[in-house]
Parts: C-alpha cells; sequence; structure tokens
C-alpha cells in the first residue's frame, strides 16, 4: 500500500519536471497564439517615441478602470520595463523572464506590459476586477446572539474577517493551489505553536497530493481528503462563519478556506461539534447545555423513533402498554399497507418534500412546505394510507433532523434511518440493535485527520466532556482540548483567571 | 476497508429483500389480541376455555367478543379457538385469567404452567377465583371499555387503594413454590351487569379451599404486609355507634422466640389512622382513647378467629412458616406442617388514632 | 510491545476485563448456583470475585515479568513445537468462549423472541458484525468492549423495579449451607467469569501495562458487584422451588415490570444484550486470531474470516439446550484447568528458567 503510494508521488514528480521543461521551450509567441483563441483576450501595441510597448490582458478578468486611470497615463513616461514598479501607482507588479508565470498571472486578471523590441523582460501588473457579493448574515448556522458576519466567495476577504479576530503573528496562512484546470487558491489556517505539527502536515500533505481537475468548493475539499470516503458522516466542519473558524483555529485546530467558496472547513472534529451550534458559546453554559442535549436526543428520536414504531408493530406487539394499544389498533385497523411500506411512504414523503422545498426558490418553496405537509398529511390519514399515530412520529423525526446545526450531519442522519428501518422490520427491535451496533463500530472506525471520531467517549478523555455534549463555564475551559494533541495546551491561567474577581466589599 | 465496508453494507441492504430470517410477523392489527381468558372443567373433565377480545369499531368504541372451546390441554383448547377466528389469536396482551369456583378447587396449577412457560405472557397478570361462570362473566359488557382492561383495572384499583393484598401471577406462583406459605387469590362475582370483588381465595397450595369474606380484608391484610399504606376500615362497635378510619400506616413484626418448637408465636401490629367518619358525638381525647382500646380488641380478636381457621384448614396464607424457616437454619418444612396446626399464635395490636379530621 | 499508535490506556483494561466477564451468564447463572448454596450463594459470588483476583495477580506477575504476550512466552520458554501445542489450545479454548457465547444468544433470541428464527442468517449478520469490528484492530475492539459497558448501563436500573416484590427475608438464615456446597457454587459461579484470560494476548497493546493491572482488578470488583446485585434480587424475588426452574431467572424478573410507556421490558433487555455479548465474542475472535497470527505469520485479516467461518458452522451444528450445556462444562472446566492450573505453573516456570538463561548469558 505504502509502496504503490510512493511510487505514484514518484511518477507525479517526473510528470510535473517534464511539464516544467516543455513550459520552456514555448516562447511569447506561441503563448500569445494560445492565447488569442479567446475573444475576450486583448493584445493591443501602444507605439510611443521611444520605444513601442505592448499590453495584454483579459479583457474580462481585470478592471478597466484601473487600466485606464492607473496604466495607461503613466505608460508614456516608462523608460523600461524594469522601473515599472516605481512608476504606477500599484503596489503588486512582478517582473518575470518566465513564460509561464506570464502565463498564470494573466489568468489571474494581471496586465502584461512589455516591450516589443525587448522580450526578455515583462511586467506584470494586478489590475483584476474585484467583484464580489458583500459580506452578510449568515444563513445556514444564523444565531440569534453573536457576530452576523459570515464567509463570500472571495477568499482574501475570508481571510480577513478571521485574521482580524486572530490579530497575531503566529496565525499563519498557508496557500496552495489546486486543481489542474481551476487553479483554486486553498488556504490552511492555523496558529503556529498551538496547532500540532502532526495535524498541519498530514492536512498539507493530503491537500498537495490532491489531483484533482477542479475544485469548486470547499466541500469537494471535504469529500476529497477526509479519512473515511465512503462514511456517510462528514469528517470536516463545514462552516460559514468566521468567528467559528477563529474559535477552532484559536483551540488548535486546522482551517482550510477555499477560494470561491463561502464556507470554510476545521479539523481535526469530533462528532459532538456537530451537533454544537456556535451559538452555544454565546449563550449561558446551563442553557447551552440544555440545547445541546435537546440536539442529541432529537438525533437519537430521529434515527431510532420510526424504526422502533415498525419493529413494535411488526413483531413486538406485547410491549403496547395496555391503556395504548386501543389507540394503535383503531388508527392502523383501515390500513392495508404494513407497517414497514406505510413508513416508507411517509418518510420518502417528508423527503420529497424538502427536496422540492430545497430546490425551489425560497417563497415557492414555503408554499410547497406547508401545502405539502397539511394537504398530503391529512389527506393520506384520511384516505387510510398511513395511520395518524405514524404522522406525528414521522414528522417530529423529520423535525428533530433539522436540529443539527452543521447541514451536511443532517443529511446524514436522514440517510442512516432508512437502514435501520429496514432492519427493524427484518427482524424487529434485534434488527434495530445490530444496526446500531454496526453504526457504533463505523463511529469508532472512523477518524478525522487520523484523531478519533467519537472522542472524547471514545477514548474516554474525561477533561474533554467539558465542552461536547454539554458546554462548562468558560472559567473550567483553561485547558485546550486534548483531541487536538496541541504543542500548547493551556487557553489561560485558570487559577489566575479565578482570582481577577470583583474587589471584595 | 472500504471495499470491505461497502461489501457489508450491501450486505445488510440485501438481507431484507432476502426476507429468509423466517421470522413470524406479527402486526397488530392482524392478530386476535386477547386480554382475559375464562377456565373451568366441564362435566367430562375436558377443560372449557372461554377468551375474549375488543374489536375495536372506528368509532373508537369497543366490543367484546368471545370465543369458547373444549380440549384437553389449554394450549389445545387455544389452537382449537382459531378455528373461530379472523385472525390468529395471541395471548401476549392476556391481562387477567379467570378460574370457576369448582375448578379451582380440584388445583389451578396445570392452567398456571402455560402461562410460566410462555415467554409471551407477562408476570404482572391477574389471576382469579369466579364465582359463578367466566364464560357468562367475560362475555357481558361492561362500558365502552375492553373487558381484560377492566377486569385488571377493577384489581389493580383496590390493591393500590389498599382493599385487598397485592395478588398476581408472579405472587401466586411465589407462594405456591414456597413452603412457608400459601397463595390467595382475589374472588369475583358477577351481578347484574356488574363485577364485584367478593372475597379472599385461600388456597392449599394450588386447591381452593375457602375464602374470607369482605370484613375479613382488612384484618387480613394488616397481618400479611410487613408495611402496609392507605386502605379503610369500619367498626361497628355497637348497636347505634360505628367508626371509619382511613389513610391507615400499618407495620408488622414476628416475635418468634424459639422458632420450630411449640412456643407462642407473637405477631404485633401497629396501626396509626385517622377518622373519616363518626356517629356518635364529639371525638374528644378520652374519647379517642377509648376508641383505640376498642379497635385493639377487636381487630384482635378477629384476627384470633381468623388464624385459627387458617390453622385448621391446615394453610398458611399469612406466611407464618417462612418467617419461621428464615430463623432456622436446615429448616425442614414438614415437621413444620405437623407442628403448624397446634401452635399458639398470638396477635397484639397496638392502634394510634392520629387525626379526626378537620373537626373534632 | 507494539506501536503507539494502536496502544490503549491502561485505563481502558477495567472495561475488557469487565466486558468479558459481563455476557449471557448473567441473564441465567442464578439456577446454577443456587441448585447447590441456596440464598446463601452471595457467599460464593463473593468468594468466586476474590479467586479471580487472585488469578488476575498471578497472571500479571507473569506478564510483568515477560512483558510479552502469551504466544511469544510459549515459544521462549518450551520452543517452537512444544510451545506452539500449549499455544493452539489456549487458541482454541478462547475459540470456544467465542461459540459458546453467541449460541447460547441465539437461543435465548430462539426462546424469548422469534421461535423461527433461521440460526444460519442470525449467526451470519453477527459474526459480520465482529469482522467489521475486528478488522479495525485492537483499538476497535477495545473500543466496543468501552461501549458495551457504558451504553448498556441503564438495563441495570431496570432491576430495582422488581424490588417491590422483593422479600429480603429469603437471604435469612444466612450460612444455611456447608462449605462444601458453597465451594461448588463457588466454582460454577467462576465459569462466567473466565473471559478475562483474554488479557494474556492483548497485554502488549497497554500503554503502560504495569498501571493497568490496578484497572483489571476494579474490572472484577465491579463485575462481581452486577452479578452481587442481581443475586440478592433474583433470591429476594423468587422463592426457592421458582428459582430452580427459572433458565434465565434475569429474565423472568423482568417480566414483572410494567413502565407507562413499555410493558414487558425483557424484549429491549434482550435487544440490548447484543452490545453487552458483542465485545465477548470480538475479544475472543480477536484473541484466537491475533494468535493464530503470530504463530503462522499469516496475514490477520486473512486469519480472521477462516476463523469467523469456523463459528458459524459451530453455532449452526449445536442444536439444542443439552448440547450448549455440556459444552459449556466442558469449557468450564478447561478453563479452570487455564486459569488456575496451567497459569501459575507457567508463572513459576517462567521465573526459574529466566533467571537461569539469565545467569547463562551472564557467564558466557
Amino acid at each position: 500500500m505504502r509502496l504503490r503510494r510512493q511510487r505514484r508521488r514518484l511518477n507525479k514528480r517526473i510528470e510535473k519536471e517534464k511539464e516544467k521543461e516543455k513550459e520552456k521551450d514555448e516562447s511569447i509567441e506561441s503563448l500569445f497564439q494560445q492565447l488569442n483563441g479567446s475573444n475576450d483576450f486583448t493584445l493591443s501595441t501602444l507605439p510611443y517615441e521611444e520605444h513601442t510597448l505592448s499590453i495584454g490582458y483579459y479583457s474580462t478578468l481585470i478592471d478597466s478602470e484601473i487600466l485606464h486611470r492607473d496604466i495607461f497615463p503613466f505608460l508614456k513616461d516608462l523608460d523600461a520595463i524594469s522601473s515599472l514598479p516605481t512608476l504606477l501607482p500599484i503596489e503588486e507588479i512582478i517582473l518575470t523572464t518566465d513564460i509561464s508565470v506570464v502565463r498564470d498571472n494573466l489568468l489571474k486578471g494581471y496586465t502584461l506590459i512589455f516591450d516589443v523590441n525587448n522580450l526578455n523582460l515583462f511586467g506584470l501588473v494586478k489590475s483584476d476586477v474585484d467583484k464580489t457579493r458583500q459580506v452578510s448574515l449568515p444563513e445556514v448556522e444564523f444565531s440569534v446572539v453573536g457576530p452576523k458576519e459570515s464567509f463570500v466567495e472571495s477568499l482574501d476577504t475570508n481571510i480577513n474577517l478571521v485574521r482580524k479576530r486572530l490579530p497575531i503573528p503566529e496565525f499563519v496562512s498557508k496557500e496552495l493551489i489546486i486543481g489542474k484546470l481551476s487553479k483554486t487558491r486553498v488556504s490552511v489556517l492555523y496558529i503556529q505553536g498551538v496547532a500540532n505539527e502532526e495535524n498541519i502536515h498530514t492536512v498539507i500533505q493530503r491537500l498537495t497530493d490532491l489531483d484533482f481537475d477542479q475544485i469548486t468548493d470547499s466541500s469537494m475539499i471535504t469529500q476529497l481528503i477526509q479519512d473515511n470516503q465512503n462514511s456517510p458522516f462528514p469528517q470536516l466542519i463545514d462552516t460559514e462563519r468566521p468567528d467559528r473558524i477563529a474559535t477552532a483555529v484559536a483551540e488548535g485546530k486546522i482551517a482550510i478556506l477555499v477560494d470561491g467558496a463561502p464556507h470554510g472547513l476545521i479539523g481535526p472534529t469530533t462528532i459532538f461539534e456537530f451537533f454544537s451550534a456556535f451559538e452555544d458559546y454565546y449563550l449561558n453554559w446551563l442553557v447551552a447545555s440544555f440545547f445541546r442535549l435537546v440536539r442529541f436526543f432529537a438525533v437519537l428520536f430521529s434515527i431510532l423513533a420510526t424504526p422502533i414504531y415498525v419493529a413494535v408493530l411488526t413483531y413486538h406487539y406485547e410491549l403496547i402498554p395496555k391503556d395504548m394499544v386501543a389507540t394503535l389498533v383503531t388508527s392502523r385497523s383501515a390500513i392495508p399497507l404494513p407497517p414497514i411500506l406505510e413508513a416508507l411512504v411517509l418518510e420518502l414523503a417528508i423527503e420529497l418534500l424538502r427536496e422540492a422545498g430545497a430546490r425551489l426558490p425560497t417563497k415557492v418553496g414555503q408554499t410547497i412546505g406547508i401545502v405539502g405537509g397539511i394537504v398530503i398529511g391529512t389527506a393520506s390519514v384520511e384516505a387510510g394510507l398511513t395511520s395518524n399515530v405514524l404522522l406525528i412520529i414521522v414528522a417530529l423525526a423529520a423535525l428533530a433532523s433539522f436540529t443539527t446545526p452543521v447541514y451536511q450531519m443532517g443529511n446524514t442522519i436522514r440517510l442512516i434511518r432508512f437502514p435501520f428501518l429496514l432492519m427493524a422490520h427484518y427482524m424487529g427491535f434485534i434488527g434495530v440493535a445490530i444496526s446500531f451496533c454496526y453504526l457504533l463500530i463505523h463511529l469508532l472506525k472512523l477518524t478525522s485527520l487520523g484523531r478519533p471520531f467519537l472522542e472524547p467517549f471514545y477514548p474516554p478523555r474525561v477533561q474533554d466532556f467539558k465542552d461536547a455534549l454539554i458546554r462548562l463555564p468558560y472559567s473550567l475551559q483553561s485547558k485546550r482540548p486534548i483531541q487536538e494533541q496541541t504543542e500548547d495546551t493551556m487557553r489561560f491561567n485558570g487559577d489566575k483567571a479565578k482570582k481577577k474577581a470583583d474587589p471584595k466589599k | 476497508m472500504d471495499s470491505r465496508m461497502m461489501l457489508f453494507v450491501s450486505v445488510l441492504v440485501t438481507l431484507p429483500l432476502t426476507g429468509c430470517m423466517h421470522i413470524e410477523q406479527e402486526v397488530i392489527d392482524e392478530i386476535q389480541l386477547t386480554t382475559a381468558g375464562g377456565y373451568e372443567y366441564s362435566e367430562d373433565g375436558m377443560i372449557e376455555v372461554t377468551t375474549v377480545y375488543p374489536n375495536y369499531q372506528p368509532d373508537k368504541s369497543v366490543i367484546n367478543e368471545t370465543l369458547t372451546d373444549t380440549a384437553k390441554l389449554s394450549k389445545e383448547a387455544r389452537d382449537r379457538l382459531n378455528l373461530q377466528s379472523d385472525k390468529p389469536v395471541v395471548s401476549g396482551k392476556v391481562e387477567v385469567t379467570l378460574y370457576e369456583w369448582k375448578t379451582a378447587e380440584k388445583g389451578i396449577f396445570d392452567f398456571l404452567d402455560t402461562l410460566e412457560r410462555d415467554p409471551s405472557i407477562g408476570s404482572s397478570i391477574y389471576l382469579g377465583v369466579v364465582d359463578g361462570s367466566p364464560k357468562e362473566l367475560l362475555s357481558k359488557q361492561y362500558g365502552n371499555q375492553d373487558n381484560g382492561i377492566y377486569l385488571s383495572n377493577l384489581i389493580e384499583q383496590n390493591i393500590e387503594t389498599g382493599q385487598i393484598p397485592k395478588t398476581n401471577l408472579h405472587q401466586f406462583l411465589y407462594k405456591f413454590y414456597a413452603d412457608g406459605i400459601d397463595p390467595t387469590l382475589p374472588v369475583l362475582k358477577q351481578e347484574d351487569g356488574k363485577v364485584k370483588l367478593t372475597g379472599i381465595g385461600l388456597f392449599a397450595e394450588d386447591k381452593l379451599v375457602g375464602q374470607l369474606e369482605e370484613e375479613q380484608f382488612f384484618t387480613f391484610k394488616l397481618l400479611l404486609e410487613r408495611k402496609g399504606q392507605k386502605g379503610s376500615y369500619s367498626i361497628k362497635l355497637n348497636e347505634d355507634n360505628d367508626i371509619s378510619i382511613y389513610n391507615i400506616s400499618s407495620g408488622r413484626n414476628f416475635d418468634i422466640q424459639k422458632p420450630m418448637t411449640n412456643s407462642e408465636i407473637i405477631i404485633n401490629v401497629n396501626l396509626k389512622a385517622t377518622v373519616s367518619e363518626y356517629q356518635d358525638g364529639i371525638l374528644n381525647k378520652q374519647k379517642t382513647t377509648r376508641l383505640e382500646k376498642e379497635i385493639k380488641e377487636l381487630l384482635e380478636q378477629d384476627s384470633q378467629e381468623m388464624i385459627q381457621q387458617f390453622q385448621e384448614k391446615g394453610i398458611d396464607p399469612l406466611g407464618i412458616g417462612d418467617q419461621v424457616r428464615s430463623r432456622t437454619r436446615n429448616w425442614d418444612p414438614k415437621k413444620w406442617k405437623e407442628l403448624y396446626p397446634d401452635l399458639q399464635i398470638t396477635v397484639k395490636v397496638n392502634v394510634d388514632l392520629l387525626e379526626s379530621g378537620v373537626i373534632e | 510491545m507494539e506501536e503507539k499508535q494502536k496502544q490503549i490506556s491502561p485505563f481502558l483494561v477495567f472495561f475488557l476485563v469487565h466486558s468479558v466477564q459481563v455476557g449471557v451468564g448473567v441473564l441465567g447463572f442464578q439456577r446454577i448456583i443456587m441448585k447447590s448454596a441456596g440464598n446463601d450463594a452471595w457467599i460464593a459470588v463473593i468468594a468466586a470475585g476474590i479467586s479471580i483476583n487472585v488469578a488476575i495477580m498471578i497472571m500479571y506477575l507473569l506478564l510483568n515479568k515477560q512483558q510479552k504476550d502469551l504466544i511469544d512466552i510459549h515459544k521462549d520458554l518450551f520452543g517452537k513445537w512444544i510451545g506452539g501445542f500449549f499455544s493452539l489450545i489456549w487458541i482454541i479454548y478462547w475459540l470456544v468462549i467465542g461459540i459458546v457465547v453467541l449460541r447460547s444468544y441465539i437461543e435465548i433470541v430462539q426462546v424469548w423472541v422469534f421461535p423461527l428464527i433461521n440460526i444460519m442468517m442470525f449467526s451470519i449478520i453477527i459474526l459480520g458484525l465482529v469482522y467489521y469490528n475486528v478488522t479495525g484492530g485492537f483499538r476497535v475492539v477495545a473500543g466496543i468492549s468501552f461501549l458495551g459497558v457504558v451504553i448498556p448501563f441503564y438495563i441495570f436500573l431496570s432491576f430495582l423495579f422488581p424490588i417491590e416484590y422483593a422479600n429480603f427475608r429469603n437471604l435469612l438464615p444466612v450460612w444455611n449451607h456447608s462449605v462444601k456446597e458453597l465451594s461448588i457454587a463457588t466454582k460454577d459461579m467462576m465459569l462466567g467469569l473466565l473471559g478475562f484470560s483474554t488479557l494474556l494476548m492483548y497485554y502488549p497493546y497497554i500503554k503502560h501495562p504495569k498501571k493497568s493491572q490496578k484497572w483489571a482488578h476494579f474490572g472484577n470488583l465491579l463485575t462481581i458487584g452486577i452479578y452481587l446485585f442481581i443475586l440478592i434480587i433474583t433470591i429476594a424475588f423468587f422463592s426457592d422451588k421458582q428459582v430452580s426452574k427459572q433458565i434465565w431467572a434475569t429474565l423472568s424478573m423482568w417480566k414483572i415490570v410494567e413502565l407507562p410507556f413499555i410493558e414487558r421490558i425483557e424484549y429491549i433487555g434482550i435487544t440490548s444484550w447484543i452490545l453487552i455479548i458483542l465485545p465477548n465474542i470480538c475479544l475472543s475472535v480477536w484473541a484466537a486470531s491475533k494468535g493464530i497470527q503470530k504463530m503462522f505469520h499469516f496475514h490477520l485479516n486473512k486469519v480472521i474470516p477462516v476463523i469467523l467461518i469456523l463459528l458459524l458452522f459451530a453455532t449452526v451444528t449445536i442444536q439444542g439446550r443439552e448440547t450448549i450445556d455440556k459444552l459449556n462444562q466442558y469449557l468450564a472446566i478447561v478453563g479452570l484447568g487455564l486459569v488456575f492450573i496451567y497459569v501459575p505453573i507457567l508463572t513459576v516456570l517462567s521465573f526459574f528458567f529466566t533467571k537461569k538463561r539469565k545467569g547463562n548469558t551472564g557467564n558466557g
């Protein structure tokens, strides 16, 4: 296994070197020939008195205002390309002889300036158009209290949003370019001296090893670099909140930001973090802990409620309390379908509603949700296709699955309900228990960046329970979680923090 | 690892489709949930089994329907009941089983065997003796309710309010198997479409030998339970002087000096209660003390008579033998059986009237 | 010693020892020990606990001295062939433990829940779980042992309900039985507790193995606590003759529980018990396959399927109560012999021989 990986890496390196040699061979003429194939590439010649300058750019990538305001007026005073940096009022100017650099930067929105008679030096002036969305409210992870900023599609803006929360030199952003076609900029953020070196290496290693043509969003990165790609569970947290990323990085985690993606990734993580909304940190610890427990039980309910209904009604009638027998029997007596089909029909109906709501524009989606929920629900009960008891259970289970703060996890939970349901039909309670064991073993085997996914539950680390199922007060959170294996384990001096109380009266 | 996991998932998903697990499905609306059963011997020595099951109507009312058949074994009878039913008859939700008086006199253990053996039957179901025909009792409709649940609520309610001592299948079997204690069961009677608890049936092993009347319930419960709570009791002190007490908390302990000898066994009973009705004017302190004494004497006399009755019949529903057993190493039940009828058993009652309600 | 990545913290030995001791036995041990010791059976439980603690101590004496697993110790002391023979006995012993646990559980499911269940299919599904677990390596096996103790712990709370009908006078008179009767009961009691011998295999996987000894003792104590708790409630709940009729007294006790939202908690109990027996099977399969891997140098992931298929055949072939009981008895005798006679002898030998060898090398 390891050998194969090494060989693959070696092959890649050889290929890269070959490519480089090829690039050296190509001349500026062949480059222009290639670029002219696209209509939005402009190459114009400006004949000045002393020399003739040529200027080339992608009209769709650059800001013409910069071109006309900050470049053209100054060019006629230019004596040599090498004096471009001193002449233009733009700070990012590259002087190069390398054709491949020219090509790459043209595609990033630089303007190429060179002397027609001297093809040895090229000037590249940054003039890209900065058309991104304004920083807006978080929509997926909305919170009532706390900051209301969310990431946008521009990497620089996003890093800015994080860095202004961590104004320290140790906060590092390592940039990588991934994607053969998309050349996506990916930033790895961490705090030097806090984040575990091994984790940093793992992330950077996995990112550089990626061989993929196009990266359009951070969620693709998650799928590509997570430890077990066949698991329905996401192993990196996906968030749109800069404050969450900043806190995670401060805790010793590593964040990944992708250009063009309004979401960042956090790792290593544990399953419990998927059930903690970031608002939990802005509420009193008792309230926050209560909400976390509610969410956790909602998930258990969502997974187990319908399967238990199916199991009990199909096999274990003895379990039903005597006062409830009448309710269940009357509600089911007119229904021709066996419990499993009844449940599947309703579960799928809910999935349809959700999917339809998600694919349609917001306003239409809402209507579909309400109309579908009420009309289809009541109609199917009246038509005798489903029992009203099950309708309540399925609706509650669906509702419960929406309480998970991380969207991806909500999807996972809705998905894993179905194997449970089938097993419940197949073997009753024992089927449910077997599915549950399977789920447990799967979670035990999962890792996030090589760290156990079920921590602090397994391996049991009492210290990390302070911020897992419940969140204890900040005064008890003086140590960073063991999960991250941080280089510097102390967040702050707990004893000192306690002493800084109000002066005694 | 990945391919292996996929394999497992696919096996897991395809298994239910193959359906070769051979598990019998019992979908709740496709089975006949019997909730009560009645047993009696017919004249030719066969067992006549009556089961009742609720038929839930769409308008939420319940109609009780009964099935009756005779057979040699009770499970055999159940199989034959299936011949009359449109859905398979199952017994997992049976709440009450009833035995006809004469059947109970012949012994009911043969019927209990199946209840004990069948894993689908809970051990907290109620057993009862019917003064009359169980078939008749079960085929009546008692309000808009399932008969099994009605009967079980009737018994449960009376246990919880302290009218009769705790009883259920487990307790019956416990006392049946134990050497030093004999079981009891409530006796039910159907009159004019109503069911009434009329007595506590006394068993020797599994055979019914007699019953306690309604007036004796309280005394019996007092002597049987180590710690009792709730309940109420009315006493006729003399011609026009009645008193009723409630909210009783009682304690009982045995004083056995020399177990397994002829020496006296003393049962101490402590009774604390509140007066709920008194028909002879104002209750002052003197009167209370006098009342306490009168109640004490009455109770002692009643218990003495009751124990004598037990000794004559050779039964021990109070578990005196069990008390002796727990005080003797290598207890010999046979020797105890010989000793028991002639033992001197004394009951000492201590009555405390704590409150007299909101008035004096 | 194994790689650090694969090792577990010594604290987890608590769960590893405890989880293999609590299995199907808890559901029906009462009848067996009360047959000879009656209402004094609780004394036998305590006595068994103490003896097991002594056995654990001896095992640690051996392991701390050698710092390697049983297979290597055998190889060092007896050489390749004789050592291999002894190792094979142990491997078969662990395998049979797995078979007995699985088969007994299936029997319970057969009797209590699904009488017609297809044993073959059911074993395949459970063994599939075992396979998925064991291929994850020892860390995952230890994980399921931990979860198998922590998650189903709520089950034991349900034993508080039968107390309503309990008659604690049944415990009296104390010491109603002779020492001989009690020692028979003690022996019978120990049968269910011997699974901890897998310690001989996973010892090298413990991070600071010497520190783990106290946890092993605590694990055993918790086991004894649970057995004692259940036994005392059983004695009080059933009368003497009644309990002798109950094959699974623990399950029969559950029949009395009625909660407002659920009646008949034994179905929940039997179902949850999967999580309790899973570590049992996983750990014994792991120990057996690890042993075979070390002896014959096969790849571990190739040994496991073979072992599981063996297990499957054995489970399907064994039919009926009597065969299971008989197998259980033989297993128990072998287990007692191995743990209480063989291990102490091995310990003495190891002390004797290693000293000598050291002396030799010192001279040479």
